[in-house]
Parts: C-alpha cells; sequence; structure tokens
C-alpha cells in the first residue's frame, strides 16, 4: 500500500491519508475484506504521530469505507454503490468547476464547452 | 483506565528554580515527548511523577490512582530510565538478571538477556567497565523487560550514537504496538521525539508552553523569512519568537494570523523550541 | 523483597575473600596470642559492612529507584537491618567459634560481639538514611570510636571489668534482662526512625 505524504501541501496529513485511502478504495486497489494496517503501524511507518492515523481512519469509516473490528483491526467496507456514486459525483463537479473556471478565463462559452463534452462522448 | 499520567497542577519549589501549576495527560496507547531546555524542569517533572521528589501540590496520577496509594503490584507495570546504572560497579549482567527476577513477578529473563545480547553487552563484564552507550542500553533492556505498561525515560538516548539511537526508537516503537502501553520521554534530542512521538509537551522555565499533537504542531506554526520593514508590519500576537540579524528577520508565527504570502517552512520541533526562546515581549 | 537481599549479597560476595581472610588471620592471632579483642574482631566488620551497603546504594542512585520498584519503603528499610542483623550475627558466630577453639570462655564476648554492632547499627544507619553515608563519616565514626574510647579508658586500670563482673555476680538475670529489652526497644525505634527518615526523603 503506497501513501506518500506531502510536506508542501496545505491539506492536513489525516485529510491527506484519508483521501488517498479512500481513492485506493475507489479504484479496487483495495478490495473489500482487505485489511489495513494497525493505525499505530501506519503512524511508525509514516513517521507521524497516532493521533493523525486514528483521525483519518475515524473520517473514513464515518464516511463508510472502512469498518472496525473489535480486536482485530480495520477493513475495507463492502463496496456500497450508493457511495461509490456519490464520491464519483462529487470528483466529477469538482473537475467540470475547474473547467467552467479555465473556460471563463480564455472566454470560452457554455455552449462551446457542451460542444467539447459531446465531441468527447462521440470519441469514445 | 483513559489515562496513563494525568498531572494537575503540580507546584514544586525550589530555592532558585519553581514548577508552576504544570498540567500534564498521556492518554493510554500514546507516546510523549516531554521537550525543553537543560534546568527547564522536565526531570523535576519527572522526579514528582514517580515519586521520587516531593511534590508541594497539586495532583498527580498514574493509571488513574493517586501515585501515593500505588501498590506494589501498580508498580510492576511501570518501567523507569533514568540517568546511571542503579547497580553497584561490580554488577553484571546475571547479577542483574537475579535481583529483578526476585523483586518483579513479570520479569523475563529470556528478553532481558536476548536484548542485552541484541545490544552487544558482554554478559561477563562489571558495570565499571561499561561505556555511556552500554549504561543507556541496559537500562532500556531492564526498564522494558517486565513488560510494563508506562515506560517513563528522562534523557534515556543522551549519549547514544545515531544509529544506536534508531534502534531504540524502534524499540520503543514496538513497545506501543500494544495499545495498553504508553510512553513519556523526556529528551533534548528533539529528532528522536520528532520520530516518534504523538505528543510534544514543551516545558520552559518551570511551566508548560504547550502540550499539542506533534503533528497539528507542524501545521499550525511556519517560519518565516521577512525584511525588516516587513517584521515591522506583522501582527505580533501572531509571532512566538524571532532572530533579528542586520539582513533579515527570521520568526516563528502562527500561520492563521498572518495574512500574505511570505517564504515559509515547516518547523521542526527543535524550531519551535529554539523560537519560543527567542521569546518577543 | 528478596531481590533487596539478593542484591546486597551480590555487593558482598565481591570482597567476601578479603573479609574472610582478614577475619580467619586476626581471630588466629587472637586465639594464638590470648587477645581477647582480636578474637572478636569479626564484630569490627560486622558493624561497619551495612555502611559500605548503604554507601553502595548511595553512589548508584538505588533507593531513588527503589521507589519505582514493586517494594515500599518499608520492605526497603527492612531488608537493610535484615542484612545488617545476618552480618552481626554470623560474626558472632566467628567469634564463639574462636572463642571455643581457644578455650577463653566467657559468653560474654560472643554477646559483645553480637550486641556491640547491632548497637551500633541501631545508630548510625537512620543517621546515614538522613544525611547519606558521606556527610555522616564523622558521625558515624565517632559512634564508633568514643565509646571504644571510653571502654579502653574506664578499662585501663581494669575498673570496668571489675564493675561489670561485680555486677555480674550480684544479680545477672534481671540485669542482662534490662539492658536487653532497652536495646530492643532501640533498635525497633531505630528502623520505625529509618522507615519515616526514606518516606520523606527527597530521592
Amino acid at each position: 500500500m503506497d501513501i506518500i505524504i506531502s510536506n508542501a501541501s496545505s491539506e492536513p496529513i489525516y485529510a491527506q491519508i484519508e483521501n488517498q485511502i479512500k481513492g485506493m478504495i475507489m479504484q479496487s486497489k483495495l478490495k473489500e475484506g482487505d485489511a489495513l494496517p494497525s493505525m499505530r503501524n501506519l503512524a511508525k511507518e509514516l513517521r507521524i504521530s497516532l493521533i493523525t492515523t486514528k483521525r483519518a481512519y475515524e473520517e473514513l469509516e464515518r464516511d463508510g469505507f472502512i469498518v472496525t473490528v473489535a480486536g482485530k483491526g480495520c477493513f475495507v467496507a463492502a463496496k456500497n454503490t450508493q457511495l461509490v456514486r456519490e464520491e464519483n459525483l462529487k470528483e466529477i463537479e469538482r473537475l467540470l468547476a475547474k473547467a467552467v473556471e479555465i473556460a471563463a478565463v480564455c472566454d470560452i462559452s457554455q455552449n462551446e464547452l457542451a460542444d467539447i463534452l459531446s465531441y468527447i462522448y462521440k470519441e469514445k | 483506565m483513559e489515562k496513563a499520567i494525568e498531572i494537575v497542577n503540580l507546584r514544586k519549589t525550589y530555592k532558585d528554580f519553581a514548577l508552576k501549576d504544570i498540567n500534564l495527560s498521556l492518554p493510554k496507547g500514546y507516546i510523549m515527548g516531554f521537550v525543553g531546555a537543560n534546568g527547564a524542569g522536565k526531570s523535576t517533572t519527572l522526579g514528582c511523577l514517580l515519586g521520587m521528589l516531593k511534590a508541594d501540590s497539586g495532583s498527580i496520577k498514574i493509571f488513574d490512582k493517586d501515585i501515593k496509594t500505588l501498590t506494589n503490584a501498580d508498580k510492576e507495570k511501570i518501567g523507569v530510565v533514568m540517568d546511571g546504572v542503579p547497580f553497584a560497579q561490580m554488577f553484571c549482567l546475571k547479577d542483574i538478571d537475579a535481583v529483578f527476577k526476585n523483586l518483579y513477578s513479570n520479569w523475563d529473563s529470556e528478553k532481558f538477556l536476548s536484548l542485552c545480547s541484541r545490544f552487544g553487552l558482554p554478559p561477563k563484564k562489571q558495570i565499571k567497565d561499561y561505556s555511556t552507550g552500554m549504561r543507556a542500553k541496559l537500562n532500556i533492556s531492564m526498564a522494558i523487560s517486565h513488560n510494563p505498561q508506562l515506560l517513563v525515560l528522562d534523557e534515556a538516548t543522551s549519549g547514544l550514537d545515531p544509529v544506536v539511537r534508531d534502534e531504540i526508537l524502534d524499540i520503543l516503537q514496538d513497545f506501543v504496538c500494544d495499545e495498553n502501553r504508553s510512553i513519556l520521554m523526556s529528551s533534548h534530542i528533539t529528532s528522536d521525539l520528532e520520530k516518534i512521538c504523538d505528543y510534544i509537551a514543551f516545558i520552559k522555565n518551570g511551566e508548560i508552553v504547550f502540550v499539542e499533537n506533534k503533528d497539528t504542531l507542524q501545521e499550525k506554526y511556519a517560519v518565516v523569512h521577512l525584511a525588516k520593514e516587513q517584521y515591522e508590519k506583522l501582527d505580533k500576537t501572531a509571532v512566538v519568537g524571532a532572530k533579528i540579524t542586520d539582513y533579515n528577520v527570521s520568526a516563528l508565527v502562527l500561520k492563521d494570523k498572518i495574512s500574505g504570502e511570505y517564504a515559509a517552512e515547516k518547523p521542526s520541533i527543535e524550531d519551535i523550541m529554539l523560537y519560543y526562546t527567542k521569546e518577543v515581549k | 523483597m528478596k531481590g533487596l537481599i539478593i542484591k546486597d549479597l551480590i555487593a558482598l560476595k565481591s570482597i567476601l575473600k578479603t573479609i574472610i581472610i582478614v577475619v580467619v588471620l586476626f581471630t588466629f592471632i587472637g586465639i594464638t596470642s590470648g587477645n581477647t579483642f582480636l578474637v572478636t574482631y569479626a564484630a569490627v566488620y560486622a558493624a561497619i559492612m551495612p555502611l559500605n551497603l548503604m554507601a553502595y546504594d548511595e553512589s548508584c542512585r538505588f533507593n531513588r529507584f527503589a521507589q519505582i520498584l514493586p517494594v515500599t519503603n518499608t520492605q526497603l528499610v527492612l531488608a537493610r537491618y535484615a542484612a545488617g542483623f545476618v552480618i552481626c550475627l554470623s560474626a558472632a558466630l566467628v567469634s564463639v567459634a574462636g572463642m571455643l577453639i581457644s578455650d577463653m570462655g566467657g559468653m560474654e564476648g560472643a554477646l559483645t560481639s553480637l550486641v556491640v554492632p547491632l548497637l551500633y547499627q541501631t545508630f548510625t544507619i537512620p543517621v546515614m538514611y538522613k544525611w547519606g553515608v558521606e556527610k555522616s563519616r564523622y558521625i558515624t565514626m565517632a559512634a564508633f570510636l568514643i565509646p571504644f574510647a571510653v571502654i579502653m579508658f574506664m578499662d585501663s586500670n581494669g575498673t570496668l571489668t571489675n564493675a561489670i563482673a561485680a555486677l555480674e555476680n550480684t544479680q545477672p538475670a534481671p540485669f542482662i534482662a534490662a539492658i536487653a529489652v532497652v536495646m530492643i526497644v532501640m533498635y525497633i525505634g531505630s528502623i520505625f526512625l529509618s522507615v519515616k527518615i526514606v518516606k520523606n526523603k527527597e530521592w
């Protein structure tokens, strides 16, 4: 499992971990039932505090991506399709928002943007 | 048990030094680094915690029990590393093992001797012929080999070379993989604390300046480099400390109180310690 | 608590050879030259041994470390007195053996070599706990030399020996019993005092 913490990023460390694990689950690099490293182990390997890894895992559990089994550790939760869909929608929205932002800067209209989208679908 | 250690309003006054309202809590399962300059009060605080020094006032609890009420069974769960080996000069490993075997009910001779051998401590050599590094390694082996739930270390890695220190830090991290175990360690080798600690407690002139999650510390503060005029314009409540030279100013600031773009670096714990000492009045 | 005794035994073991040689030598010389004092020389060692043991503890700060060991301060102090007592007992046995061999007779000699060192310890152990072995040196030396000097002086013209003999001939039993009771009370008092000092000490 590859997790890289960027010191330069303004994102808090627990969020970086949370997002990277989320990404791996979404891309099926981590499958349902896979065991996650213990919070202490992760903290040790990444040289960060247990508080941070704990927070990351708590957020992941709250969002339904992982489950904690008492005495055994944390595991990837069954893929909740609704959840996955929501996450994907969030990502699409984010990317589209960025496209709209760029379009505004170079004076590209909404229609031109829609044309580009149709073009991409046709190419597929 | 929620907290391995809970110190509330600890006070102790000496002729030219005093601990003032020390508040320190270590939740179970975590590692706390206790950092401060020499003479800031680390050893005094730890001495009071372990009952070796008598506090003037305040409450000190280990495992949720007042330390004055700790039984021998409770003390079996505590391991301590202080300066010096607490045995006479003619003792060797076998002797120390024999003593502890008859003091601790959970003493693990095999673990002790194998740890010592891993550290390269010669079994027949007398303590009087041990180097500083060997003594430190011996102390740590002794502290861990009765499987305590709380480890208190006072400058346990001073005088050790980086390779050995790294090995010891590894052992300490393995120690806390069991979430029932906790560590409080004082050191002025801040890089060691940076590697393994969850919390950092900073003491200065007998007072606790902060107790924080090590990671948020580095997210909260930044070291900025400014021209003198820029520094003058800064909101001084955001500045912890500054180094003013003829050419520029370096300051430790609270990130959220500073607006604008500056050349900023993530602070190391050493930076934080140093800048707090160069306090801006 | 057993570990505490073992610790002291290990410390003694290292100087045991020297002790045995000296004691055997002096006892032998005492026997052959008919000098009662030398035969009881083992007692002198017995008096001093606890001092050495406490000095060891002090130099390696064992008592500080003991605050976090699974032993109470009472056990810590008791172990110290127990070690001292056993040492005195051994010394007394050596003296008795010496006396029997040389046929010098006189159980007073053996009794002295048990009681005098114990009395010495009664006074010096609390003092050493309070002020440390080094700072107590003058006191511990005085506690050793003054009674010694007094006895020597009083005995220079046989006054003391005659006095004791006279007392023994008159009413030996109650005399000895009274002294025994006083000594036991002082010994126990010494233990209580030491425990109190150790409990309140800043290590």
